[in-house]
């Protein structure tokens, strides 16, 4: 009797040692998380010696296509979490940070943020937001300059946050929490810009100078260019130093210069001014999406974990010989602590997926603020640039006109020019060439 | 057939002879390259109505102009144009070249104002920020407002005196822990009262930022108990992260 009694019990258990090893190891499986440490820093290599003034090479970076889906209802992008206001602004802010990252490397000449249609510039950074939140940024960026060579082409950057930057706001305002993203695109693009001779850097500067001719005096400065067999674009010849036309371009190129300045400036005021909001908005996305995905685990955790006891509980095949009533006595003791116990967890389960429920209706809620008051600020500074580079355009289209005319007179060709003859402008869209 | 034609072949005759009249005498505008004189005479003809020549070419020519045009031998000299009748290509070059430095003056004019203007928005908003950031330092009692600016316009990551901004922000951050529960215990034990939140500290509200305004407005609103006091944690939370507890 006392050996079947024992002989019942190491049975019994052996099923719940199989039953805890298994439960066990799914709670072992739900109870992993990404758990976020900081980040060793990465910083942009700076430039160790002087660069040349003829290969010093300005850079344009382009705001990135926010990445938001078409034909997506608000419920799935909520699901995606894009909120495409916020994506607007971030397409803004990103490239401001870009940019800051690559005007303090040194390696650069000027480095503006200026819209899509700012292309006669040496080196030109575009790119697309493919996600954005607090927990993680990742972009695609691409990397070209004026003679068509791409040296980045379409390249994933994606990084955890650094968490360190999340821990207090003089931490945030010191060093943002996805650096390490920016900083590994500056240094890619000095590492393609290295493996590049001095004769391309300085042919990349005059080709930019001469499309720039090109496009504003077409008749006197077109045929400098041409391209080779690559399809990339390369001097043929050069104006001469003292062409009138060539220096008046110039001095016209200077304004440009102005107008990118300027607009730079919006943008660099627009990422100013939602730099402190935004900083508390992703690291409270964040902590949301952390505790939501904390809660998701266990959740999904306890439900299965509830579920699994409920059914052993109630499947598992019975054990005990029909006369054997201690035997019997412990097992249903068990299949009913089993039932208890499951249906506990299972409950369990449920509220914590009422937990991450309210975790992201949280950052929902955080998300549709954030937006309410970022939104206005993308609109006035997409005004703003419109307006300017609008006034620009039609300068440009008066320089245009100007140019050919003195060019007909200093080759000896009478202006015969009617007001609607016009000299050949390039069908830009308006603000779209004004912005180079 | 030569009746008839006869009279249209005169017609047509005499025209010819009148155009070769016509081609043959000096020009009154037009492109006269050669050396005879015109080009510096001031043409009666005024330049067409809409010429691209620029105002100053329609001017009557300078004294000097027409001898140096008539001393001249170039065509590109004394060219004269349908615009600048009377004008030599210096002079309407010159002219050209003025439209384009007047252009470029005003352009000049307009984008120096622009950038001023974007300047002193920038600085502005820093000054601003500075100064919240000083009064939130002092632990002044306007927190409330200064908080709301400071939602917004904060000075940049890599603005120079965001150093002081955070000392600002430290000292703040003392200074309204400290507060709290002095707060708590003196006047505002029944802000939480019937907030479903009075088991737990509620932070003040006063030097909320937006993102904590909203959560703190949801969690008032709330009617659910439960969802009420995960609001109120989350809010609790939020604040404690704000505050780099």
């Amino acid at each position: 009797m006392v050996r079947e009694l024992g002989e019942n019990l190491r049975r019994g258990m052996r099923w719940g040692l199989a039953a805890a090893g298994c439960v066990a190891l799914v709670a072992a499986a739900g109870c992993v998380m990404n758990e976020s440490k900081p980040l060793p820093k990465v910083n942009p290599i700076q430039a160790d010696r002087q660069i040349p003034q003829d290969e010093l090479l300005d850079v344009v970076v382009h705001p990135l296509d926010p990445g938001i889906p078409p034909n997506l209802d608000p419920k799935a992008l909520d699901k995606q979490r894009i909120n495409p206001d916020i994506r607007k602004a971030e397409s803004r802010y990103v490239a401001t940070l870009l940019r800051s990252t690559l005007e303090t490397s040194g390696q650069w000449g000027a480095v503006r943020v200026a819209p899509e249609s700012a292309q006669l510039i040496d080196v030109i950074v575009s790119g697309k937001i493919v996600e954005s939140t607090g927990a993680k940024l990742a972009l695609d960026i691409t990397v070209k300059d004026s003679t068509g060579r791409v040296w980045i082409d379409a390249r994933r950057y994606q990084t955890p946050p650094d968490t360190g930057s999340y821990k207090t706001d003089a931490a945030l305002k010191a060093r943002d929490p996805f650096q390490n993203l920016y900083s590994a695109i500056a240094n890619d693009m000095v590492a393609a810009r290295d493996a590049l001779q001095g004769a391309d850097r300085r042919d990349i500067r005059r080709v930019t100078q001469l499309e720039f001719a090109n496009d504003l005096a077409p008749t006197a400065m077109g045929g400098y260019l041409a391209k080779d067999p690559k399809g990339l674009v390369k001097v043929a010849r050069l104006p001469a130093t003292d062409d009138p036309i060539a220096t008046r371009v110039e001095r016209i190129r200077q304004r440009d210069a102005g107008v990118i300045d300027t607009v730079n400036g919006y943008y660099a005021n627009f990422s100013d001014q939602m730099n402190a909001s935004y900083g508390q908005w992703r690291r409270a996305s964040f902590e949301e999406i952390e505790k939501e995905q904390r809660a998701l685990n266990q959740a999904r955790t306890r439900t299965y974990l509830g579920a699994a006891a409920v059914l052993a509980s109630v499947f598992v095949p019975n054990q005990c010989s029909p006369y054997d009533y201690n035997c019997q006595r412990v097992q249903s003791a068990a299949r009913y602590g089993g039932a208890i116990g499951g249906t506990a967890a299972f409950l369990s389960g449920l509220k914590k997926y009422a937990d991450a429920k309210v975790h992201a209706q949280a950052l929902k809620e955080m998300s549709e603020t954030f937006q309410s008051e970022v939104a206005p600020q993308v609109i006035d500074v997409e005004g703003r640039t419109l307006k300017l580079t609008g006034t620009a355009e039609e300068q440009y289209r008066e320089w245009r006109k100007l140019l050919h005319e003195l060019y007909l007179e200093e080759n000896g060709t009478p202006v015969q020019v009617a007001p609607e003859a016009t000299p050949p402008v390039p069908p830009v869209p308006v603000a779209a060439d004004a912005a180079r | 057939m030569s009746v008839r034609t006869a009279p249209i072949y005169l017609l047509l005759a005499g025209a010819l002879l009148l155009a070769a009249a016509c081609a043959s005498s000096p020009p009154g505008h037009g492109a006269g390259h050669g050396q005879g004189g015109g080009a510096g005479s001031p043409a009666p003809s005024a330049s067409p109505a809409g010429s691209t020549a620029p105002s100053d070419a329609a001017k009557p020519d300078p004294p000097g102009a027409g001898a140096a045009s008539a001393g001249g031998g170039t065509g590109s000299a004394q060219t004269s144009g349908p615009d600048g009748p009377g004008q030599t290509s210096d002079e309407r070059r010159a002219g050209l070249d003025k439209r384009l430095d007047d252009s470029l003056g005003s352009f000049d004019a307009e984008l120096r104002t622009e950038q001023q203007r974007v300047a002193q928005e920038r600085d502005t908003r820093r000054a601003a920020a500075a100064g919240s950031a000083a009064a939130e330092g002092q632990g002044a009692d306007k927190s409330a407002d200064t908080s709301g600016s400071a939602g917004t316009e904060v000075p940049a990551p890599d603005d120079k005196p965001s150093g002081t901004h955070r000392r600002g922000d430290a000292s703040r951050r003392r200074d309204t822990s400290g507060d709290l529960k002095s707060e708590k215990a003196s006047k505002k034990p029944d802000d939480n009262a019937g907030n479903g939140a009075s088991a737990r500290e509620i932070p003040d509200g006063s030097d909320d930022d937006v993102v904590a305004r909203r959560l703190r407005q949801a969690a008032e609103q709330e009617t659910d108990p439960e969802l009420k006091e995960k609001l109120w944690q989350e809010y609790i939370d939020y604040k404690r992260n704000a505050q780099g507890k």
